[in-house]
This record gives C-alpha cells, sequence and structure tokens, in this order.
C-alpha cells in the first residue's frame, strides 16, 4: 500500500497517463489502476471524484456525460486534453528523474535497504 | 430468492442518495457520478453471484460513509457550499424584512412586491447560475465567488433601502436619486471593498494550493 502522501503526488500523473490512452470514467480508473499495479495502489471514489473535477477545473482533462454502448448506462467520460499532455509530460520527466536517481543508489548499496 | 424479489434496487439507491443530498458538499452532477459508481459496482458483485441486496450493501460499504465523502467532496466544491451558505443566509433576511415591513406597513404590496422581488429574483438566479457548468468553463472560483458577493451586496443595498423609501421603484421612482445612492451609499462601498479584499484573498489562496 502506498503512503498517503504519495497517493496524494501520483494520483494525477496516473490519471492523465491512463487518460492518455484513451477515455475513461471514475468506476474503470479504479479497476485499471489496481489491476496495473497487483492490488497496490487501491483508490476511493472519495478519493478520486474531487481530484478528477479539480483536474477538469485546472482544464487538463475534460469531462462529458454519456449512455454506454452495451448496458445504456449513463456514465461520466473523461478525456485528457491538451494542456493535461503538457502536463504529463513534465510530470514524466520528475518521476523518472527520482525513479532513476534511486534505482542507481539502491543498485550499488542493495544491502542497506 | 424472496429477498431478492422484495428487495428494490432502484428505490433503495434513491434512499442512498437522499442521505448524502442531506449534505451541501455534494453538487447534483458530484451524486449523480457517484450513483452511476455506485451501479457498476453493484452489478459487478452482483456478476461475482450475490444478491442484489447484498451487492448493494457492499458496494455502499466500499463507498466509504456519509459522512467521509461529504469531507473529500467539500475540498473541492468549498466555494460552492460556501455560496450556499450566503443563499441560505439571503433568503433569511428576505424572509425577516418581509414579514417585518408586512406588520410595519400597508404598502407592503406596492413597496414590497415591485421594489425587490424581480431584481431579488434575478440576483438568487444569478447566483445560482454561476454554480452552473457553463459559467464554470468561463470564470475561475474565486472569480465567480466575487461576483456573486457582488451581486448579494447589491441586492442587500436594494432590498434595505427599497423597503424604506419609495422612489427607489415603482411608479414614482427618481432614477437620478437611485444613481446618487448606490453611489455614494456607504454600506454598499463597505460591501464593495470587503467583496474584493475577498476575492483577492481567495484568489491567491488558489494559486498558491
Amino acid at each position: 500500500m502506498l503512503s498517503k502522501e504519495l497517493v496524494a503526488a501520483s494520483t494525477v500523473p496516473l490519471v492523465l497517463s491512463v487518460l492518455s490512452k484513451g477515455e475513461s470514467y471514475g468506476y474503470e480508473l479504479i479497476q485499471n489502476v489496481r489491476e496495473l499495479s497487483g492490488g497496490k495502489i487501491e483508490w476511493t471514489e472519495g478519493m478520486l471524484y474531487p481530484v478528477l473535477h479539480w483536474m477538469e477545473r485546472e482544464n487538463l482533462i475534460e469531462s462529458e456525460w454519456r449512455s454506454a454502448e452495451d448496458s445504456g448506462r449513463r456514465r461520466r467520460y473523461y478525456r485528457i486534453r491538451k494542456e493535461g499532455r503538457k502536463a504529463l509530460q513534465s510530470e514524466q520527466q520528475q518521476w523518472i528523474a527520482v525513479h532513476t536517481t534511486l534505482m542507481k543508489l539502491w543498485k550499488t548499496k542493495p544491502h542497506s535497504i | 430468492m424472496e429477498n431478492e424479489t422484495s428487495f428494490d434496487l432502484n428505490c433503495a439507491i434513491q434512499r442512498w442518495r437522499g442521505e448524502l443530498a442531506k449534505s451541501a458538499s455534494f453538487r447534483a452532477d458530484d451524486l449523480e457520478e457517484l450513483e452511476s459508481h455506485l451501479r457498476d459496482s453493484e452489478s459487478s458483485l452482483r456478476a461475482q453471484g450475490l444478491t442484489a441486496e447484498e451487492a448493494f450493501l457492499i458496494a455502499v460499504r466500499r463507498t466509504g460513509s456519509g459522512d467521509a465523502l461529504a469531507a473529500e467532496f467539500a475540498t473541492i466544491n468549498g466555494s460552492s457550499v460556501w455560496l450556499d451558505r450566503l443563499l441560505w443566509m439571503t433568503t433569511g433576511s428576505i424572509t425577516v424584512s418581509a414579514l417585518w415591513s408586512l406588520t410595519t406597513t400597508l404598502l407592503f404590496v406596492r413597496t414590497t412586491v415591485f421594489a425587490w422581488l424581480a431584481p431579488g429574483i434575478l440576483a438568487v438566479a444569478l447566483i445560482v447560475g454561476l454554480q452552473s457548468n457553463v459559467a464554470r468553463k468561463f470564470l475561475r472560483a474565486p472569480l465567480r465567488l466575487a461576483i456573486a458577493f457582488l451581486l448579494a451586496s447589491l441586492f442587500s443595498v436594494l432590498l434595505r433601502t427599497s423597503l424604506m423609501d419609495q422612489r427607489m421603484f415603482g411608479p414614482s421612482a427618481d432614477f437620478p436619486y437611485m444613481q446618487r445612492l448606490l453611489l455614494f451609499n456607504w454600506t454598499f462601498f463597505l460591501q464593495f471593498v470587503a467583496s474584493g479584499m475577498i476575492a483577492l484573498f481567495m484568489f491567491r489562496q488558489s494559486r498558491r494550493s
């Protein structure tokens, strides 16, 4: 399980990354991320929806109410915007910088963890 | 089997939604989205072999308690919660002034209905309209808040003066007088300054976060 701070920091890049592959809705986003993380990242509705709405307000993503083609259920679909793709790029650089630094450190001193 | 027939999912969802709707933290759109989520969650649980009632109970449980949900949504809908309170305060003050004027003057119908019912409805409609998705697209939260605040102050000045003064509206309205009142009324001026400062503060806060 991720710490609260890491969840807060990683939700936006994760949402942007999933949406960069195609539109999605809240329930599917939660399922998707749970599967991809092997159950390590469990988002709650109470956490995710306010973040999605904030991201929409910041113009990173946009949403649209539509009925699903298969079940006819009305859902709010989220799509990434140009600003969102830009933000994702900068997020990517930052996360890769942290990741590679940690990996280098841990490779040289594997027993100290 | 009996349980499945006696349990009405739509009814249960309506009741659950009604409970959440008691909190001002949710906008109608949020509730719609949470319901759609609950239905997805419920049907996937039912596909695993649970009855409708079991699936519903577990889906609700997973969504978390209403209070916890409300607290999380309040962080994003903060300004709308605040506006909601403002609306209630405005409604309250209108009611009190109306009752007061009803008891003190027989000119109630003429001064009240003509004077502030129309601008009042307009102001409330504008404040509510500022919360709509259309307004959200074009105006940022602090700006919407500032406009709502200005509307509310303008409305309260109109309300107070028109209740006491027939020169404001109606057949004998004196427009230059009205302009003077709006421009040089110190309460309006104070509210104007206060709303400007609050809007500025909100704007800086939102920049920081």
